[in-house]
């Protein structure tokens, strides 16, 4: 039996749309206050050195500045041993990272702000930096920083809710070695041993930038009773005011942190770099104060993705039974420890039956800026590795790679690294749909012309999901309309899905119901709209609120129709008797009735709020055709394709459009996306002219095909997170795309045309 | 953004004028590369702070094309790169600029971005470009690219300074034998563009022969030649914004199907846009096939010194001057 | 530095700003003027956020200074819905879920709008070509495209 949905499953355009295509949807960066000044920061221009000397006065007498302030200036109960990123609001004596921040200069106006910054004197002594993977990973290295005493790990334990065989790091460990983790199990040598073939390869993958189009931003004022005001460019109101709260040392009641809408963020903007300065000198001044990351700025010194340096070890018996898998796993922390390791490594492992598997991770830091999450953390990197692996297993055994992953695809209660077992997944339906794609039925459809190569590639990818409790309510206003107010933020269309979910909940069209994220002063809290967990979360919530809004409707109706609420339905706007349609009341009379002066009856006010959902992994299969030039190396990307689980499609008109946005970052990590420090650790490409987005020109039509495996409580109507698995494989089936294409294999992304040319043995050396 | 004076030119004259008394003053057309350049705060003790800007857009004759088929094509030098890709003249005429002025950079850019501004724009270098590296072209005594990353730097003709060449306009011009219209303090003077760039062996500050106080008025190229073929091919990263990685113009004279005469240049390769006399030699007198134009690629890089990270660029160099000569001689 | 005045002609209005001479023009429309639909994203010509028209072709107004719009007609975002109704562009953004994040939206649109303004009936590859200066890191074009192809269809 299929039910038949009147809101939700259907392509639901944005509600406030229409603000943002005429340029009206207000971002951090559009606002001014009354008495604003702007903030500016000094960046160091090493990797690693001492501040030996750093003399402000000039820019303090400089016309039009307001202040000049250094880790001297801070408040003293910040820690200053570099213990934890957020706290590191400016550099004290080490300069840990190029583009660390070292002291900022406040003006009236940003332009005086920056030209003050010239007059800051600072005296480095450059320290030896540390800046490869391997070098990171010796015995005999420098230390990367001066103090690791008082590492904050909770970065780590916060990307992901695995438990990890975590081995403590002792004396014997290298300096720059700051997590060592191993998961087992079976006897993976024995299994070489009798296995008909093993592959064995090592990868690399650059350190990337999320490419927000937004750059890092914040406002933040504090007035005469200590009560902050934020607005900023983030992905979580409530999370800004927790690291605000800890980083000022003041109780979360005093932050109030304002819904503004952020231009895009991928995981950058969970913590908040961009309103730590801005409010710990609005105490000083109190004044508000502005702080907007110029585009270079946020290329050298926001929170990038990791590096990483992968082993693989796999093996296979002739009928294509993967029978072990053996890695190593070393993720770049840059200068914090906080990894994606253990995410990394767990889907590592986690995408086939593997009777027999061993594991190790390894996150190093280095004299880089300190990552932070991208869409599925530490996922593409793995998916690269294993995919890759997985591919050229399918030529050795010479066996279709799509069969052969089907063969060990994992299914329900099959392990991942890490001991547990999946629940209801739907890895198994995404690869059978993939066959039904107009990807598939097409892939031969363009044959190589003029000398160049047409190969065809796919890769499995998936993302565990994150979770956390969330809340929301649902009020009946005077006028039969309804109010929703959450406290995530929207960024892909979750507040046009949640007055979906209430439409249908509540039988009201959804011309009527109003959601809004309100401040986090006012709105029931929610957790970081990251980890592909907001509609999910907050759509349970959401759901729910909508239910005891009704359940209170039809109490009142039952009274006053003397029936019971189990004979009431609510359609089109009005709660009726069952069978008597003429039985019924209005919205807008239960509104007056429930707001009206003098009037006995109580305000609708339904409340929905739920712990942590079940888990609800979602998994892809992406492909991708591509035209390589093998005397050139450029690749042109004729077809992608993503086959995903989303469990259940709210709005496949938003989930098309977040996977579709999904594959375009994967592709581009694929294929043009590097950071790139030269060996001084100066990051050489802080521009969006060199680090290379995707543009429309260098992609394809995205196809999507959406697999419903729903899971009952991982989320409303069963749906799964929708984000983060559509950038896990598509850098992998670029690879195998390429590779099938010229026959020759890249082993470090991006594939750019220098390394292709490489692989093809076309360069010296 | 550093502090500057904006002063409009209504004539060539005032620009010139105003340069010549301020030594610390830049012209500035579509300004798509100067701001840049300003707003990255490149100085150096031979590179000034260009604190005074004299706009020259404002000039009005500045920015026509005219054609004739005694003269030629004129072009103004502030007209833009939109403009010279949809001029009718341009198309027909000469269908080697018409392409090559349809890659750099993006649309917006292209509609403010004169061709002017192309010939004379600044390199891209990722370390002369970077506050933080005092290297020959600012004054200082080093070239970082020698032992950093040099994927994008020069694999001919590098000295002191291995900066490529970024215009994608400046080797159709050579290719075109197009001359270049100056004017300075003293009068007018007309450059044929093989003298116009200047290369770090002659002088490791600048890319052309400009002096502070002289602009460039017009690009002025030949009456198209009976019987001459073209092309033109960039290799690039991403389908727009990028600066070649190599770029090419081709021209050919055939006579009954042999090359009579040829002009082969590339950009991105060599500090000024390098013209491959060596290449135009294999192939002079000859019929083009697939032999002998490879012939040519490999005799065009035969001087070729990659460094660390770019010897990638020789293969590309080679294909794309094996593809040009091709598709322009139509084998 | 000294301010000076420019006389600016934005979406049909007449505004005079005194300002320094080293704004650029999507600072001085943002914050003099007002219109804070014309998005900064990288301040170098590199992303397109800040795209507006010039005498009706776009420009990335981040690498104009505010003395190169004197004399020009400016057209911002703001000014592409007229008489209170949304353009057929803006109109297809949202029925298509052409937007995300919405930051390049606005630079995307006047791109988009000014293609089809001199070509009615694009190609695929010529609307990406009109667009291939606006970056977009939400939605990978694909829905971009699909509300631009469905304008042209509508105007067949």
């Amino acid at each position: 039996m299929t039910t038949t949905y009147r809101s939700v499953h259907q392509r639901q355009p944005r509600l406030e749309g229409a603000a943002k295509v005429t340029g009206g949807t207000v971002y951090t960066a559009d606002l001014r206050l009354h008495r604003m000044v702007h903030a500016k920061a000094l960046r160091a221009p090493y990797a690693h050195a001492l501040i030996k000397r750093l003399d402000v006065s000039k820019a303090r007498a400089y016309p039009g500045v307001v202040g000049v302030f250094t880790a001297a200036d801070l408040p003293q109960h910040l820690p200053r041993d570099g213990a934890n990123r957020l706290h590191t609001v400016l550099a004290d004596k080490e300069v840990m990272y190029y583009g660390q921040p070292v002291a900022a200069v406040v003006a009236d106006e940003a332009s005086v702000a920056e030209e003050a910054l010239d007059l800051i004197e600072v005296e480095y002594q450059e320290l030896p930096a540390v800046l490869d993977i391997l070098d990171a990973l010796k015995q005999d290295a420098p230390p990367v920083r001066h103090s690791m005493a008082g590492i904050d790990r909770s970065e780590l334990a916060a990307h992901t809710t695995l438990a990890a065989a975590d081995e403590q790091t002792t004396e014997k460990t290298p300096p720059n070695v700051t997590h060592r983790m191993v998961w087992s199990r079976g006897d993976v040598e024995r299994a070489f041993k009798e296995a008909d073939v093993v592959v064995e390869r090592s990868f690399r993958a650059s350190w990337t930038h999320q490419g927000y189009i937004e750059p890092m931003s914040g406002i933040v004022d504090c007035d005469r009773n200590g009560d902050y005001t934020v607005w900023t460019s983030t992905q979580g109101d409530f999370t800004t005011r927790e690291g605000l709260a800890k980083v000022l040392g003041v109780p979360e009641t005093k932050v109030r942190v304002n819904f503004v809408e952020m231009g895009g963020g991928f995981g950058a903007k969970i913590q908040p770099f961009g309103a730590v300065l801005p409010a710990i000198i609005a105490r000083i001044l109190r004044r508000p104060v502005k702080y907007i990351f110029s585009r270079s700025e946020d290329l050298r010194s926001a929170d990038p993705s990791s590096q990483a340096y992968i082993e693989t070890k796999l093996a296979a018996k002739k009928d294509g039974a993967f029978t072990a898998f053996k890695a190593r796993a070393v993720y770049d922390s840059g200068s914090f420890p906080g990894s994606p390791l253990m995410a990394g490594a767990n889907l590592l492992g986690a995408y086939y039956k593997f009777p027999n598997l061993e594991i190790e991770g390894l996150e190093v830091i280095t004299n880089r800026v300190s990552q932070g999450a991208l869409r599925a953390p530490g996922t593409p990197q793995a998916t690269f590795a294993i995919e890759s692996t997985v591919d050229i297993m399918a030529k050795e055994l010479g066996m279709d790679p799509l069969e052969l992953r089907i063969k060990n695809a994992v299914t329900q209660g099959d392990l991942m690294p890490n001991g547990r077992a999946f629940s209801k997944i739907g890895l198994v339906e995404v690869l059978q749909r993939f066959k039904e794609t107009s990807f598939w039925k097409n892939r031969n459809g363009k044959p190589s012309a003029n000398g160049k190569k047409v190969g065809v590639g796919f890769a499995v990818g998936g993302w565990l999901g994150g979770g956390s409790p969330s809340s929301a309510s649902v009020e009946l206003n005077a006028d039969g309309t309804v109010s929703v107010m959450v406290g995530a933020n929207d960024v892909t269309g979750t507040n046009t899905s949640f007055a979906q979910i209430v439409s249908e909940a509540l039988g009201l069209p959804i011309e009527r119901i109003n959601v809004k994220t309100g401040d986090t002063s006012l709105a029931p809290y929610a957790g970081v709209s990251a980890g592909s967990k907001t509609l999910r979360t907050v759509g349970l919530s959401v759901q729910r609120a909508a239910q005891d809004a009704l359940d209170q409707m039809f109490k009142i109706v039952s009274e006053r129709l003397e029936c019971s609420s189990e004979d009431l339905e609510s359609v089109d706007g009005q709660i009726r008797v069952k069978g008597s349609p003429e039985k019924a009341i209005t919205f807008e009379l239960l509104g007056t009735m429930s707001t009206g002066f003098g009037s006995p009856t109580p305000v609708i006010l339904g409340r929905g709020n739920v712990g942590t959902p079940a888990a609800a992994p979602g998994f892809t299969i992406q492909g991708a055709k591509v035209e390589v030039d093998p005397e050139t190396g450029e690749v042109n990307i004729l077809d992608a394709v993503c086959v995903q689980d989303v469990g259940f499609a709210i709005n496949p008109l938003s989930v098309e459009g977040q996977i579709q946005g999904g594959v375009a970052q994967s592709l581009g990590l694929g294929f043009s996306e590097e950071m790139v420090w030269d060996d001084k650790g100066v990051l050489r490409n802080p521009t969006l002219l060199d680090y290379r987005i995707p543009t429309a020109l260098d992609l394809p039509r995205i196809e999507t095909a959406l697999v419903e495996v729903p899971v009952e409580g991982a989320g409303p109507y069963g749906a799964k997170g929708v984000g983060e698995p559509p950038i896990a494989a598509g850098a992998a089936a670029l690879v195998n795309a390429v590779s099938d294409a010229v026959g020759a294999r890249v082993y470090t992304l991006p594939a750019t045309s220098e390394r292709i040319l490489a692989a093809l043995g076309k360069l010296p050396g | 953004m550093r502090p500057v004076k904006y002063l409009a030119a209504p004539t060539w004259r005032d620009a010139i004028n105003a340069l010549a008394k301020y030594p610390t003053a830049k012209a500035i057309a579509g300004g798509s590369d100067l701001l840049g350049w300003i707003k990255d705060d490149i100085t150096g003790a031979k590179e000034p702070q260009w604190d005074i800007l004299v706009d020259i857009r404002t000039i009005k004759e500045g920015a026509a094309i005219r054609f004739s088929r005694n003269e030629g094509l004129r072009i103004g030098s502030l007209a833009t790169l939109t403009d010279l890709e949809s001029a009718k003249e341009v198309q027909e005429n000469y269908p080697l600029l018409a392409s090559a002025v349809g890659h750099p950079a993006s649309p917006g850019i292209r509609n403010v971005g004169t061709i002017g501004g192309n010939i004379n724009q600044r390199p891209r270098c990722w370390y002369l470009r970077g506050a933080e590296f005092d290297c020959y072209k600012k004054g200082g005594d080093f070239c970082f690219a020698v032992t950093g990353k040099n994927e994008y730097h020069a694999i001919l003709e590098g000295e002191l300074c291995y900066i490529v060449h970024p215009s994608d306009v400046a080797p159709a011009l050579l290719a075109l034998d197009a001359k270049a219209k100056i004017l300075g303090p003293k009068g007018e003077k007309t450059v044929p563009f093989s003298e116009y760039f200047v290369g770090p062996r002659v002088d490791v500050i600048r890319e052309n022969i400009l002096q502070h106080d002289e602009v460039l008025t017009e690009i002025q190229i030949p009456p198209p030649v009976p019987s001459s073929k073209s092309s033109f091919l960039k290799v690039t990263n991403r389908g727009v914004y990028d600066f070649a990685i190599v770029n090419i113009a081709t021209w050919l004279k055939l006579n009954n199907g042999s090359v009579e005469d040829s002009r082969i240049v590339l950009s991105g390769v060599a500090p000024t846009p390098h013209r491959s006399t060596a290449a135009e030699g294999v192939i002079k007198g000859k019929r083009i096939d697939e032999a002998l134009a490879k012939q040519a690629a490999d005799q065009a890089l035969v001087r070729a010194r990659p460094m660390s990270d770019n010897a990638y660029k020789v293969e590309i160099a080679k294909t794309l001057i094996r593809r040009s000569l091709l598709e322009a001689a139509g084998a | 530095m000294a301010k000076q005045i420019f006389r600016l002609k934005v979406n049909g209005d007449n505004y005079e700003v005194f300002v320094e001479p080293n704004r650029c023009l999507h600072e001085v429309i943002r914050d003099e003027i007002g219109l804070t639909g014309t998005k900064e994203g990288c301040g170098t010509g590199d992303c397109g956020a800040c795209t507006l028209w010039i005498n009706g072709a776009p420009v990335t107004s981040c690498l104009m200074l505010v003395g190169e719009g004197e004399g020009a007609e400016v057209t911002t975002i703001e000014g592409l819905a007229r008489d209170g109704e949304l353009h057929p562009v803006q109109k297809a953004f949202i029925q298509h879920g052409a937007l995300q994040c919405g930051f390049c939206i606005p630079g995307m649109i006047m791109s988009a709008a000014a293609l089809l303004r001199d070509n009615p009936h694009p190609s695929e590859l010529e609307i990406r070509q009109g667009i291939a200066g606006n970056l977009c890191r939400c939605t990978g074009y694909t829905k971009i495209v699909e509300a631009i192809e469905a304008v042209a269809a509508g105007s067949r």
